[in-house]
């Protein structure tokens, strides 16, 4: 719960405190944003499962970003970013999916 | 006794990978946390709430900068447009500048030469006017052309953002056959959305602009041509430019407008400079 907290007081000071980003970390920011969604939900799923780990929230949530962040850095490197963030886009986007409707099935029990 | 049976491989085994993602989308690290619940401590906490603060504050930030660089494009571009559009000011301050001092040099040409130069001022005058140096009125024909009304409508943006030949497109060559047309018929002096054409303009393109004297046209096209209107119409309408411009109108739905004026109104192109070219001194001036 405390992770939770945390993070929408993050969100809302970020929000609030608007401050740049220097520009040689903005290539990593669009990954960085799909892996920390793919945390979030996630969470959410583990928390609707009852098994919801502070712990383990926040250090997925930082490796993901890190991790995905990487990865696009080693890419761009290799001449393969492209390619690399598009891989890296699909596996997340089928974890956050397949997550989404892991909590649909909790929520609406369909 | 036999030998025990080799492990039953899945028929999918190298599939891990994908069966990873379809199959276990959450983190094996809750329930292995769930399994053994460890102990929370203060400091524990206190860390996790700084690093939940922190990283919901980066993911916020890099939502809120993701979407800047667009912001920022688009003031790239405002800034360009603003230039573009200042520099066009002074070019066309530079010209009023320029036509003001023409016209300052031909009074002056004019009192220099005094009265007994009158007939000499008369000559300069008409040969000014001849070679496009300075504005002439009279009537005329006025041509108005412009691209194929679907192209842009198709492409549902700038016509000229595209880089593929265009059948409804006019180029360069098309202003050319056309005004080369209308000398052919009798023009006197020619004018391109007010651009005089002197004997050294050019009629060129540069990317899919067209441009005459290298300044960029804008559609629609208006040439205007000072001449005999009947006579200069008939003609054009008999000869070659007149076809092709036919043709452009039922093959590629260019549009194309020719009226008759009865005062055409052509601006001078200012004072001609030849660098190179120096007169014959057996002929004189003339």
């Amino acid at each position: 719960m405390i992770a939770a907290i945390g993070l929408l007081v993050g969100v809302v000071a970020g929000l609030l405190l608007q401050p740049t980003v220097p520009i040689w970390l903005q290539p990593y920011l669009p990954i960085a944003v799909v892996a920390a969604l793919d945390a979030v939900f996630g969470g959410l799923r583990a928390l609707l499962d009852g098994i919801f780990d502070d712990r383990v929230f926040i250090v997925s949530f930082l490796s993901n970003v890190v991790v995905a962040a990487l990865i696009v850095f080693l890419g761009d490197h290799l001449g393969v970013g492209a390619q690399l963030s598009t891989g890296v886009v699909v596996v997340l986007g089928i974890r956050i999916f397949s997550n989404a409707a892991a909590i649909r099935r909790h929520i609406f029990k369909a | 006794m036999s030998a025990p049976a080799p492990p039953v491989r899945p028929v999918d085994a190298s599939m891990t990978l994908l069966r990873e993602v379809m199959e276990r989308p959450l983190d094996p690290s809750y329930a292995a946390a769930a399994a053994h619940p460890q102990p929370r401590t203060r400091r524990g906490t206190a860390l996790t709430l700084a690093l939940a603060v922190a990283a919901g504050a980066a993911f916020s930030v890099s939502v809120i900068s993701i979407r800047q660089p667009q912001r920022e494009s688009s003031q790239t571009n405002k800034h360009l447009r603003d230039e573009i559009g200042k520099r066009t000011d002074k070019v066309e301050k530079q010209e009023r500048a320029n036509a003001a001092l023409s016209a300052a040099i031909a009074k002056t040409q004019e009192q220099a030469l005094g009265a007994g130069g009158a007939e000499l001022a008369e000559q300069t005058r008409i040969l000014s006017l001849a070679a496009g140096e300075i504005a002439a009125s009279g009537p005329g024909l006025r041509i108005t052309l412009d691209d194929a009304p679907t192209t842009e409508e198709a492409v549902g943006g700038d016509p000229r953002a595209d880089a593929d030949f265009d059948i409804g497109v006019l180029f360069d060559a098309d202003l050319q056959a056309v005004v080369n047309g209308l000398w052919a018929a009798g023009a006197e002096s020619i004018a391109i959305n007010g651009q005089r054409l002197t004997e050294l303009s050019a009629i060129r393109s540069a990317g899919r602009a067209i441009l005459v004297d290298f300044r960029a046209l804008r559609r629609p096209y208006v040439i205007s041509a000072i001449g005999d209107p009947a006579g200069m119409q008939a003609r054009f309408a008999a000869g070659a430019a007149g076809a092709y411009v036919q043709s452009m109108r039922d093959n590629a739905h260019i549009r194309a407008d020719i009226a008759t004026s009865d005062k055409l109104v052509l601006p001078g192109a200012g004072q001609l400079v030849l660098r190179k070219a120096k007169p014959l001194k057996a002929t004189g001036t003339r």
